[in-house]
């Protein structure tokens, strides 16, 4: 099995340049956690709901509200994504993705073929084939 | 078709990125893998107010136990994975080594992974690979590192 | 296989008493993104990362200025830990955890015993099970392998090798011939418009002419013919990408190391060169 078999296809991504409460937005929008971060039609950097909730605000803040969005409207998402991410090819094998995934603790990983973005694997993707590929295993119902 | 197989990794983990193409081949071929890190050789002591603080074989002592240990590491998970894998440290010019090891062990292919320009200078450069690609006299397995994670 | 076998017990755990500037030194030194909450070796409640950056102060400066750390390091566990928290038992079905974890985002799975923490199930352990399933369902080896063909003996030595790969992995296989783009020769602009692009497919033809002359018997190999025209660089670079290529051979050549050198920096997939009986390896370093 590919990484090109259980990928997510349509990949919603975000401009370098929007930001952090357009980034949450997307988020929600689109009910993902990680947004691919790009530029010019290049893959620059990956963002995660982690990376928003490090910028944002604790609730003992001294500022109000209006002051945190506004100044969140500020920030464009290039500043707090995690540049330069590890990304896989439609080719490389499911398995060697599950260890880089487990082997560097990420979330995510953008799949690339010819430098641009044709997809995006996840933990949670790659939790779910496991589930399908233990299902009828002796022992499996619960 | 590869039954041996020598891996040169310099200790980074971009240049660990090569052992996953090495695991398919070798799992496919039924190979045993050989992992080889090249350091430098350390020429000087290490000096702090004019006196030796840590000498020349103590430098390479650690250096090769660094090495040593990270190779075990992925030389492990290789064996779990049903691949016979063997570690080595040396020291010297990293193609001469590299060659040397590859002769004295009758390995069927070297594998290896190259940067691009941009680099910290660690041994395995551009022109490390270029020299393997052009001398070695058996065949070689080249993953770009920068970029192709994992392929 | 069920969660007890895999969970991990050794685990570093915090009491729901203890600071969030604690819970983010324990953290830190274990290299861990959670921390199982435990009291009187009851489970309590999982502080995860994402628990602690929602409480804690903006890493941004414009807007930590207005936050105040010292206060925020003294809160307690207690109070931002996650306490509404799915759990496993031991002997919860690895399949199960696997379903779980996935529908919920989080990465590890507390495991109980009558509310007694046992341990955890994490999404570290399970990829790494998923690996080795994969590993074991499918003989291992290359799926597709792409051999740039030029009609020349080293090539021919380049397809040998890849053949002899492709029948031990059970590859598919796709030989490539790249062409020289005809608009790059001069005498182009003297072929009228309607005549070129026959030319351009009799060249083709041409190619797969020779590619055919080339193939080995097939015996249960499944080998592809292309014919491109393209810079002969990025001719092999580009149908690797789109065949999603796990390795293209080539034969090792003096003449030709700059091509060579070139499509190893550029290829999206691991390059095997391999020697060409008819020409030796180049002493010159």
């Amino acid at each position: 099995m590919l990484v090109r078999d259980c990928m997510v296809r349509s990949v919603a991504t975000i401009e370098a340049d929007v930001a952090l409460g357009g980034a949450a937005a997307a988020m929600a929008r689109h009910g993902v956690r990680h947004l691919p971060v790009v530029h010019r039609g290049r893959v620059v950097g990956l963002v995660s709901d982690r990376e928003l909730l490090a910028a944002r605000p604790s609730p003992a803040t001294s500022l109000t509200i209006g002051e945190i969005r506004a100044r969140l409207n500020q920030i464009p998402v290039a500043e707090v994504m995690v540049r330069d991410p590890t990304w896989v090819v439609p080719a490389t094998p499911l398995a060697e993705a599950a260890r880089l995934m487990r082997d560097h603790a990420l979330e995510a990983l953008p799949v690339l073929r010819d430098g641009q973005l044709v997809g995006l694997l996840t933990e949670a993707t790659a939790l779910g084939v496991l589930a399908t590929l233990l299902e009828g295993e002796p022992g499996s119902a619960s | 078709m590869y039954g041996r197989i020598l891996v040169a990794l310099d200790g980074s983990p971009p240049g660990e990125r090569i052992v996953p193409w090495v695991r398919l081949l070798a799992r496919g071929s039924g190979s045993v893998v050989r992992l080889l890190t090249v350091c430098r050789p350390v020429r000087e002591p290490i000096m702090a107010r004019g006196r030796a603080v840590a000498y020349v074989d103590q430098l390479e002592d650690r250096a090769r136990g660094h090495a040593l240990a990270y190779l075990q590491g992925l030389a492990a998970r290789l064996q779990e994975d049903g691949i016979p894998a063997a570690v080595e440290v040396r020291f010297g010019d990293p193609v001469e080594t590299i060659l040397t090891v590859a002769r004295d062990s009758a390995v069927d292919l070297i594998a290896m992974g190259t940067r691009g320009t941009r680099g910290l200078g660690r041994v395995l450069s551009p022109s490390v690979t270029r020299a393997i690609l052009t001398r070695a006299p058996l065949p070689v397995l080249v993953a770009r590192l920068r970029g192709q994670r994992a392929a | 296989m069920q969660v007890k076998t895999l969970m991990k017990t050794s685990l570093v755990t915090i009491d729901p008493t203890a600071t969030l500037a604690q819970a983010r030194e324990l953290m830190a030194a274990e290299g861990v993104r959670e921390l199982p909450v435990v009291r009187d070796a009851r489970l309590v409640g999982m502080l995860t990362d994402r628990d602690m950056r929602a409480a804690a102060a903006s890493t941004l400066p414009p807007l930590a200025r207005y936050e105040h750390p010292p206060l925020l390091d003294r809160m307690a566990v207690a109070e931002v830990m996650t306490q509404d928290i799915v759990t496993a038992g031991p002997d919860t079905p690895v399949r199960e955890a696997a379903c779980l974890l996935s529908g919920l985002g989080g990465s590890s799975l507390p495991v109980v015993d009558d509310g007694l923490f046992l341990g955890l199930v994490s999404t570290r352990e399970l990829l790494g099970v998923l690996a080795g399933v994969l590993d074991h369902r499918r003989p291992a080896g290359f799926s597709h392998i792409l051999i740039p063909i030029d009609g020349s003996p080293a090539g021919a030595d380049a397809l040998a090798a890849g053949v002899a790969l492709a029948r031990q992995h059970g590859s598919e296989m796709t030989m490539l011939h790249v062409l020289v783009p005809f608009g790059r020769y001069a005498v182009a602009e003297l072929v009228p418009a309607a005549l070129l692009t026959e030319l351009v497919a009799a060249r083709k033809a041409g190619a797969c002419r020779l590619l055919r002359k080339e193939m080995p018997p097939l015996e249960g190999l499944r080998i592809g013919l292309e014919a491109v025209e393209d810079d002969p660089v990025q001719g092999i670079v580009r149908v690797a990408a789109r065949i999603d290529a796990q390795l293209i051979v080539m034969a090792r050549r003096s003449r030709a190391r700059s091509l060579v050198e070139a499509v190893v920096r550029a290829a999206p997939c691991p390059v095997l060169l391999v020697d060409s009986g008819k020409e030796p390896p180049d002493a010159r370093a």
